[in-house]
């Protein structure tokens, strides 16, 4: 028996981590609900004809109310969908025998409003649905990201790609092969051409890199924006090994640009990312390591000047993760390599 | 149904020496209608009991079907199918749907009418309430699975659920013996009962390390987290075959 998977399973499935904040909701209802769902959304809806038309927000309610019809009757779901009623008011409110009491004459477009409608519904679950990213809110509270439900697993099953959380280095790195290079999983460049990043950028890059963490570390609890003890300030990401009781805090900073007119992000910004890190592995006594990961969006691919490591913190990876971020096509590159190779022929 | 046939039904449950028996199987049906579905199978009876009678220890309740064996189609105990026959005769139990595939019958069940009101009847004793709440809570959480992604393709409705069973360890372990087997049943050696005391283990001294606030530590989350194990066990399987 494998207790790792247990915690795993009993710390980041999705259904105990939403009991955990919501008592009143019964779990095995909730669990029905869960597994309805994830059924629905993996197996039952053809991606490639609706896809874009998906983009609607559940909100999940114990409350009585007349039923319209059920949201697991995937063959009513799809001809509403393709018949676009959800366009312009997307708000679902189901029971979690997935019975729909009202669609609420509001449209729900980000995840932002998301959370907003969520901050309103206080005690509901809130489940965003973009396509195939999905975002679990809580009373404003992110709880679960998934970035593309068909990938995601099971929390607990394993696969070659999960690892102890000691091997966080190689799993980021996995993240960003994956995900991140060429854009993969999400995009991030608004101008390719310009290099201009979208806005609030980390936010971008944390809930991936916290999905995909919270899928493969094997060994431990990946949580997000964690408040640390006695201060007002959160760490992006902070892994929690289940047998060790480890800390690891991963912070995100983005370096380029993302508005117009303003500068660009550079050394200066991957320091203030240092000197914060230093500061909550101060605050969080019982860390084992700290880690700066970078998304580098600038012009030039170049070392960062760091300060000097003495004002660093002692556990902090004294290997920052940089990944530079490529923004022209396989065949501007490879006419950019061909030029050099003639150059130093 | 007249008052007359309403008493002599109960009579002959209440009278027959496998009374008990006979009761856990229209709990089974009634539990399965209060869910919305509309009949179990042969399958599905079987499963039902036989979580329900594994799980028992976990509430300290005693259950009457201890002499299942491992079977092509999951665990298998004929004084079930008897004891199912006997209340088809009754009219406690109706047929539904009858078909042959070969050396197999599908056969789908219903509580009927009567069978309904000698359970109402029964529910007044504690220890016949306690039973049927037990058994209720089971058939729940297998509702609440018997949808999950990727499970029970061969199958259709609750019966799905049989995928689920396949990774219950009592019978794994009587799978290696081999067909018409005994599944290990007493508290002794008794392979689930290790697994629920592990993750019941883990509800009261590890959880709470890792949660923000205080776990409910009840018997929902328990069986919730057994059949998850199971499920994990069954994608795991999967994943592993799929590469």
């Amino acid at each position: 028996m494998d207790k790792n998977r247990v915690l795993k399973c009993r710390t980041s499935l999705p259904v105990f981590r939403i009991v955990e904040e919501l008592k009143d909701f019964d779990p095995i209802e909730l669990m029905k609900f869960y597994n309805n769902w994830e059924c629905l959304l993996k197996k039952k809806i053809p991606y490639g004809q609706f896809g874009n038309l998906l983009r609607i927000c559940i909100v999940v309610t114990q409350d009585e109310g007349t039923t319209q019809w059920n949201f697991f009757d995937e063959k009513r779901f799809l001809l509403k969908l393709g018949n676009g009623n959800f366009k312009e008011a997307n708000v679902i409110i189901v029971r979690c025998n997935g019975d729909v009491i009202q669609v609420e004459d509001e449209y729900i477009g980000s995840p932002v409003d998301a959370a907003d409608l969520s901050q309103r519904k206080e005690g509901f679950l809130v489940i965003f649905i973009d396509c195939r990213e999905v975002f679990f809110f809580v009373d404003a509270k992110l709880v679960h990201f998934a970035r593309d439900i068909i990938d995601e697993k099971r929390m607990g099953v394993l696969t070659e790609k999960c690892l102890p959380a000691r091997e966080y280095r190689k799993l980021i790195n996995n993240q960003y092969e994956e995900e991140v290079n060429g854009q993969r999983g999400f995009k991030y460049w608004k101008n390719k051409g310009k290099r201009l990043l979208f806005n609030s950028p980390e936010i971008m890059f944390h809930k991936p890199l916290w999905s995909y963490l919270n899928s493969y570390v094997l060994d431990g609890k990946v949580d997000s924006e964690v408040q640390l003890s006695g201060t007002a300030d959160r760490t992006d990401i902070r892994i929690l090994t289940f047998e060790e009781r480890k800390l690891y805090i991963i912070e995100i900073k983005c370096l380029g640009r993302s508005n117009k007119g303003k500068p660009e992000r550079s050394d200066c910004w991957a320091n203030q990312g240092i000197l914060q890190l230093k500061e909550y592995l101060e605050d969080e006594k019982e860390s084992t390591r700290g880690v700066l990961v970078l998304y580098d969006g600038r012009r030039e691919n170049k070392e960062i000047d760091w300060i000097p490591k003495e004002n660093w913190h002692e556990k902090t990876d004294e290997n920052p993760m940089r990944f530079y971020l490529i923004s022209e096509g396989a065949s501007i590159r490879a006419q950019k390599m061909l030029k050099e190779f003639k150059k130093i022929k | 149904m007249s008052l007359i046939d309403y008493y002599s039904l109960k009579e002959c449950v209440q009278k027959n020496k496998n009374y008990k028996r006979l009761s856990e199987i229209l709990y089974v049906f009634y539990s399965g209608k209060e869910l919305g579905w509309p009949h179990i199978s042969k399958i599905g009876v079987q499963k039902s009991i036989y979580l329900s009678e594994v799980l028992a220890p976990l509430k300290k309740v005693i259950l009457s079907f201890l002499n299942f064996i491992y079977h092509k189609r999951g665990p298998y105990s004929a004084d079930i199918q008897n004891s199912l026959d006997y209340l088809v005769s009754l009219g406690a139990i109706e047929v539904v749907k009858f078909k042959k595939r070969g050396k197999s019958a599908f056969v789908d069940y219903r509580i009927s009418e009567s069978g309904e009101s000698v359970v109402h009847s029964l529910l007044i004793e504690p220890k016949e309430k306690e039973k049927y709440d037990w058994i209720k809570l089971v058939l729940r959480v297998i509702d609440a699975y018997k949808d999950a992604f990727g499970i029970g393709k061969k199958f259709e409705d609750m019966d799905k659920i049989v995928d689920l069973v396949y990774e219950e360890p009592s019978f794994k372990e009587a799978q290696k013996k081999g067909r018409g087997k005994f599944i290990q049943m007493t508290l002794k050696d008794n392979l689930t009962m290790e697994l629920t005391d592990f993750l019941k283990n883990i509800e009261e001294t590890e959880l709470s390390k890792f949660l923000k606030k205080e776990p409910k530590r009840d018997f929902e989350t328990i069986l919730l987290m057994f059949f998850e194990h199971l499920y994990l066990d069954f994608l795991s399987k999967r994943e592993k075959k799929d590469g």
